[in-house]
């Protein structure tokens, strides 16, 4: 199978029941990543910005991936679905052909050339691509609610709007899955550093989408949530003053 | 709790003492399941994947895209993952050593691909010692979404990590392995095979006051 065909077939929401993996995995990855990141760092300002950078690549990777898929219709998600199926079972059985006889191995080619066709169509079927979100409100609910489902499985814990102050906003999250097994009232500032890589997702993706901006993190903990952690996103002035002219007047 | 430990304890020893390897097969394949679905929290597949990928390209912009120096560099974290992995690995099954390598393959594909990844790879390719065989991952959750450009597809190793994770976790079981890719569907191959060969069993260190 050459390896473009991976791609094509990733982009789409499929019917693959491999969706999940272990939260350890996941957090010894992420734990690598910031020692590796920290032994090249002079400084925390560097390791934040380091991490902050990485998260941009994936915020930017986030935007695409759910504007794309957002995108396609419903009839081709069902059908590829049904695809994906028989794709990953032909699959298995491709890699076995040493075992199995020749006409099964054929078939199930003929099967997987079909379904790259219909992954080679994809694009044309694809009526419009989705309107992107213009409003900072509207942007800003599309992370709380939409990119923070995808990534957690969950909305986040709260979205508020600063007082008194038109650029500031602020996306809260009382059980941060990457960071939740490093201690937060041991090392405050190493503690809010580490969550620079979400720092990063979301200012890569609110950037990319027209909302230049800065995002830091703060450890703001309760009795009932240690790890409590608040991320301020700033929007830049003209991010304002282009909402106040765009929709000040209707 | 005690209790359903150690009644876990007997059936995982009447397994293995078990002579017939397809009741071995069969229970550690229920085993891994069954851990996967009731003791794992789990998350979205895609992040973590995402998350990989992000690494990698910045190991490339670190590393002026030296690939040799890439998959080294994949593997030593891979590796740090692990001795630390097998930890996990442990607490979660409970399992006893493995007393052959033919159980070490079984344990690895069936039970812990399954319940950190999610995924069963087959076991083939043994040779006559029976100290060397290969992982065949007919799925790799690491390469979704990922294409390599030209010059890489001849030299790096995209999803090297695992073998760094393989070998530091066998280590860890006194099981001094080489872990290597053969080939990968990413550099155009049919199949993502990872070969593991035994070199040699290391000694029992075991700490003053235990038995």
């Amino acid at each position: 199978m050459p390896a473009s065909r991976i791609y094509d077939h990733s982009l789409l929401p499929h019917g693959k029941t491999q969706q999940e993996v272990s939260l350890s995995v996941m957090t010894l990855l992420y734990q690598e990543m910031i020692q590796r990141l920290y032994k090249q760092s002079d400084s925390i300002e560097h390791f934040q910005s380091k991490l902050n950078d990485v998260g941009y690549r994936l915020g930017v990777n986030v935007l695409e991936l759910l504007n794309y898929r957002a995108s396609v219709p419903v009839s081709i998600i069902s059908k590829a679905k049904d695809l994906g199926n028989t794709m990953s079972n032909s699959n298995t059985v491709i890699t076995n052909n040493s075992t199995s006889n020749a006409p099964t191995t054929s078939s199930n080619a003929s099967t997987l050339s079909n379904f790259i066709d219909e992954f080679n169509s994809l694009g044309k079927d694809i009526p419009r691509m989705k309107r992107r979100d213009l409003q900072i409100i509207d942007i800003l609910q599309f992370i709380h609610g939409t990119v923070w489902s995808y990534l957690f499985g969950h909305v986040s814990s709260d979205l508020v709007k600063a007082q008194g102050n038109e650029t500031e906003y602020r996306i809260i999250d009382n059980e941060p899955q990457w960071t939740q097994f490093i201690s937060g009232a041991r090392n405050q500032l190493h503690y809010e550093s580490c969550n620079y890589m979400l720092c990063g997702v979301i200012q890569g993706f609110l950037k990319e989408s027209g909302f230049p901006c800065d995002v830091s993190a703060h450890w703001q903990p309760s009795d009932e949530q240690p790890q409590r952690i608040v991320f301020l996103i700033q929007f830049h002035q003209q991010v304002v003053a282009r909402e106040q002219l765009r929709y000040s007047r209707a | 709790m005690s209790k359903s430990r150690s009644s876990s304890l007997s059936a995982h020893a009447a397994a293995l003492s078990s002579k017939s390897t397809a009741n071995q097969s069969k229970f550690f394949k229920t085993l891994g399941e069954d851990i996967w679905k009731n003791k794992i929290e789990k998350i979205n597949a895609e992040l973590f994947v995402m998350t990989y990928g992000v690494i990698v390209q910045q190991l490339c912009q670190d590393l002026n895209n030296d690939y040799i120096k890439i998959n080294e560099n994949l593997f030593s974290m891979g590796y740090n993952i692990g001795v630390r992995l097998i930890e996990d690995f442990l607490a979660r099954t409970a399992l006893p050593r493995c007393p052959n390598m033919t159980m070490t393959s079984e344990v690895i594909s069936k039970v812990a691909f399954k319940i950190f990844l999610n995924i069963t790879p087959q076991i083939e390719n043994w040779n006559t010692n029976r100290d060397s065989f290969s992982i065949i991952l007919t799925e790799n959750p690491l390469t979704e979404f990922v294409e390599l450009p030209q010059d890489a597809m001849k030299q790096l190793w995209y999803s090297n990590i695992i073998c760094g994770v393989l070998k530091g976790a066998l280590e860890m079981v006194q099981l001094d392995c080489d872990v290597n890719f053969m080939t990968d569907v990413l550099r155009g191959d049919l199949t993502t095979e990872i070969k593991i060969k035994l070199n040699k069993i290391l000694k029992d260190e075991i700490p003053l006051g235990e038995d």
